[in-house]
Parts: C-alpha cells; structure tokens; sequence
C-alpha cells in the first residue's frame, strides 16, 4: 500500500484495539484454533451435503441427473443472500454506531456475495443448456441475480476507487443499503415484466407459497447443502475479516511511526 | 453426467480449500509483520495501543 | 417548520437554475446528446419499420435516462470547484434541505430537456397519444422522481473522484432497473391507447419506487457529503 494513500488515513479510520493481545500472537493462536474447529465441522458439512447429493437424493424424474445441479445453486444464492445481509447490516450499523469494525464486515462479506452469486450465475445456465435448450432465459430470478451481481460488484469497484477514510466508509455504506433496499423492488419489477411474456414458468418454481413440489428427501438434502454452505460463509468470512483487521492495525502503526519522524 | 458433476463439485471444494490455505498464510504473513511493527513502536506501545485508535 | 424546509430548498434550487442559465452550453449539450441518441436509434433499426414503432417507448427512454445521466454528473461540480459545498455545509440547514434543493433543480432541468425533446421523438415516430396526455404526464414525473432522487445521492458521492462520469452510470443504472421496466412498459400501454389496470400496476410500482427512495435519498444524504477532517 502506497505511502501516500497511508498517510491520508485518518487518525479515526484506525481501528480500537481492546487490550494489549489483541491481534498478538496468542489471540491469533485462539483465532486459527476456532477456524480450525470451525473448518473442521464446514468439512464435515460439506462432505455430507455432497453423499447426500449424489447417493441420497434421488433423480428427478423428468430431468435426470443434471438437476443434482440444483442443490448447490440454491445453496449458493442462499450463501449469497446472507453475505449481502451482512453487508448491509454492516454498512447500517457504521452508519449509525460509527464503529470502524462494522464497515469491515461489510468489506470482508461483500466479495464472498459477488463471488457466490458469480457461481448461481454460472451453474444456471449450465442445467438451462441441457433442459431447455437455451443458455441463458431472462426469466425473474436469473435476471434479478444478474442485476444483484452487478449492484455488488459495482459496491467493490466503488470501494476501490476511494483513498481509505471516514468518508469512503460513509459512502459506500450508502450504497450498500440504497442496493439491498432495492433488491425486492427490481425482483417485481421483473417478475411483473415477464408475466406477460412468453418465459412464465420456465424456471422451476419449486418453493411457492402453499407447498414444496420436492419428494422429502430432495428437501433434507437441500436444507443440508444450505447449512453446510453457511458454515462455509462463516469460515470464509472470519478469515477475511481477520485479515482485514490485521492489515488495518498495520497502517494505523505504519501511520504512527511515520508522524514520529 | 453424475461423474462431470461429481467432478465439478469436488473441484470447486479444492479450490474453497487452496484459498482457505492462501488466507491462512496471508494472515500468519501479516501477523508476523504487526508483531515486527509493534516491537519498532516500543515502549509507547502501550500508551499508542490502549489509546483513542 | 414545513414551509420553512420548502422555502431554503426552493432558494437552492433558484440559485442552481440562475447559474445553469449562465451557462446554457451545459444544458445545450445535453439536450443535443438525447436528440443524437433517438437518431442513432433510429438508423440502427430499419427507420420507419413496425419494429422500430414498437420499441419506441424503450428508445424515448432511453434517450432521457442517457441524458439525464450527464446532466446529473456535471451537478455538484460548481460547488466543488468553487469551495461552496463547505459554505453550504457551514450554514444551519439539515442535509436533506440541500438534497431536496439539489433534486428539485436536477429535476427541472431533467423535464425541460425532456420537454425540448418529446416533440422530435413524435414527429420522428409518429406518435399519438392515444392514451391521454394526463396519463404520461404522470408517468413522465414519476420516473423522472426516482431517476433523479438516486440519482442526486449518487451523484454527490461521486464528487471529486476522477471516474466519476464512468462510475456514475454503473452505480444508478443497477439501481433504477425497476424504474426503466416500469416506466416504459407504461409508456407503451399509454401511448397504445389502452391504460387499464396493467397501468395501474406500473404506476404503482413507480410511486412505491419513488416513496421508498426519495426519503432513503433525503435521510442519507448527510453522510455522502460531510467533509472526513
């Protein structure tokens, strides 16, 4: 990180630390012990969630075994949607509290959601070629997802085209809330428009509001893909977050020793 | 096709593990650079650390 | 208090008009680049053609949006070049005061250049409005509502970075999509002649748009502007 892109960091942008360990070397040591726990259970998570898919799960009867396809991109959008509520609980809580550590979470929570919705981006097409025959239908939620994608990862760009201060803080969790709070308004929006048109009921609408059109044991499977895929966001998210900590007191002593001199 | 999926699948779980193994050595990386910044900060540290940060 | 907040908005707003009016050569510009872009339209598709017709509502739409976009990126420049901005933090008023000034500005100038414009486009397309001329009024000011309270928020977080033309677009357009889906799917029923309860729907959509957002705009607007000492 450039010298001069430190030195406009603000006394305020560094963060509170809350005791002499912090971010020393036996709290990092508790730190790796809990992810390792963590990561532990994500594994077993995972692992289970994959037998369940392949070997639980039974084939669907029109769609064959490309719709196994279906529990992990549901469980990514479901990864997804919780990593934007972080950033915008995140970018609330800055707003109100001032608390550097909540912009961090932001921060640390909105690449996992870009790159999760990247992964429902990609995995939707891939089982609407061989089904339907086409790549990509500009049917509700794929293109709501498409339009989440590019609201979050227009957040990031927004995020790097600022020098770290208060402000750039301020800014982007603007930003993230204006798009969280449009999410549902762009889905009807959507949803509306295509009503009218040809592509109603192409996605498959297996969640409505009076049943679940799924034999029970596709639905275990699904809810465990979900979990295993929450546990994994934790994980990730810890880390990115930890990082992010640790590089920030970094600046904030590069920046102290630097006003010594 | 169970076998691409399969595949598929598994491959994604390797990478999720080569960036958790990438985070993991970042963090000891930059753990190790603070705990070099913290000993050039010295005896202030403690005044510098517990203050208005 | 009311009529008080009204008042200093309406000040602002009076204050941006008589610069703007100093320098027609912005306002100018913008409003060729939306007549520009409704001929490039124009050439891409087969003039003339049923296909064209149809997408006429979309063209319209997009010709405004495009302009509007440079107009809402040249707001705030004054201030930032003049130093105002601080002078107008300085001074007592709530933030929301300086948005709703700022959007009321942005927001006239946005309807005359559409003003300006709408006659070319039904000469060039041979539109009749079928459907009412009330009736696109109110989906002409709902729109705009939207397109310009977010668009003003956006537009003052982006002061003073270099990307800022670029960046500005990619921010709002994500934003504003349920605004463009509602706002020309109402323009096509009512330039068709047959606003029912289709219309309805859309126009709800836009004003629960237009709630949601101008107040989101109004109340946050403080943090995008406060100078970080």
């Amino acid at each position: 990180m450039s010298v001069e892109v430190e030195s406009r960091m603000t006394q305020e942008a560094a963060p509170r630390v809350s005791g002499r360990d912090f971010l020393g070397a036996g709290e990092t040591r508790r730190f790796l012990r809990s992810q390792a726990v963590l990561g532990g259970l994500t594994a077993v998570a995972l692992i289970v969630a994959l037998y369940m898919v392949f070997l639980y799960a039974p084939p669907e009867r029109e769609m064959g075994e490309i719709q196994r396809l279906f529990y992990f991109h549901v469980a990514s959008g479901w990864l997804a949607m919780v990593a934007f509520l972080v950033v915008f609980a995140g970018s609330l809580m800055f707003l109100w509290r001032g608390r550097l550590k909540y912009d961090r979470w932001a921060e640390a929570s909105a690449g996992i959601g870009v790159l999760f919705t990247t992964i429902v981006l990609v995995t939707g097409p891939l089982w609407a070629r061989p089904i339907w025959n086409t790549w990509w239908t500009w049917e509700p939620r794929l293109t709501s997802s498409l339009v989440l994608w590019i609201m979050y990862a227009a957040y990031l760009l927004l995020r790097g085209n600022f020098p770290e201060s208060r402000k750039k803080y301020q800014i982007c969790s603007v930003y993230a809330i204006i798009a969280f709070l449009d999410v549902p308004l762009v889905f009807f929006s959507v949803r509306r428009m295509r009503d009218a048109e040809v592509y109603r009921g192409l996605h498959p609408v297996v969640i409505s509001a009076n049943k679940i059109d799924l034999e029970p044991e596709m639905i275990l499977t699904l809810i465990v893909s979900c979990l295993a895929f929450t546990l994994l966001y934790a994980l990730l998210w810890r880390f990115r977050l930890r990082v992010g900590m640790v590089r920030d007191e970094i600046w904030r002593i590069r920046r102290v020793l630097m006003e010594r001199e | 096709m169970n076998g691409y999926l399969f595949a598929g699948y598994s491959a994604i779980l390797v990478l999720i593990g080569v960036y958790l193994g990438y985070q993991h050595y970042r963090l000891g990386r930059l753990s190790r650079e603070l705990a070099h910044l913290r000993e050039e900060l010295g005896a202030d540290e403690g005044r510098e650390l517990s203050g208005e940060g | 208090m009311m009529t008080r907040i009204l008042e200093l908005a309406f000040r602002l707003a009076w204050k941006d008009l008589r610069m703007e009016f100093r320098s027609r050569q912005n306002f100018l510009t913008v409003l060729f680049f939306a007549f520009i872009v409704i001929v490039i339209f124009n050439f891409a598709f087969e003039p003339g053609s049923p296909a064209i017709r149809e997408s006429a509502p979309a063209i319209l739409w997009v010709a405004f949006l495009f302009a509007g976009i440079l107009n809402l990126s040249s707001a705030f420049i004054v201030e930032k070049e003049e130093g105002c901005l601080l002078g107008l933090l300085l001074a007592p008023m709530e933030r929301g005061v300086i948005f709703i000034g700022k959007f009321l500005s942005n927001m006239m100038f946005q309807l005359l250049m559409e003003l300006l414009i709408f006659p070319v486009f039904l000469v060039f397309f041979n539109i009749e409005l079928r459907g009412g001329w009330l009736w696109f009024l109110l989906v002409v000011i709902l729109v705009n509502t939207g397109f310009v309270a977010v668009g003003t928020l956006f537009s003052a977080m982006t002061i003073g970075l270099k990307t800022r033309e670029v960046l500005l677009p990619i921010l709002l357009f994500p934003v504003i999509v349920p605004v463009i889906i509602a706002g020309v799917r109402a323009t096509g029923l009512v330039f068709q002649g047959s606003p029912g309860s289709d219309l309805g729907s859309w126009l709800k959509l836009l004003g629960g748009f237009d709630l949601v957002f101008v107040v989101v705009s109004a109340a946050v607007f403080r943090f995008v502007v406060e100078e970080a000492s």
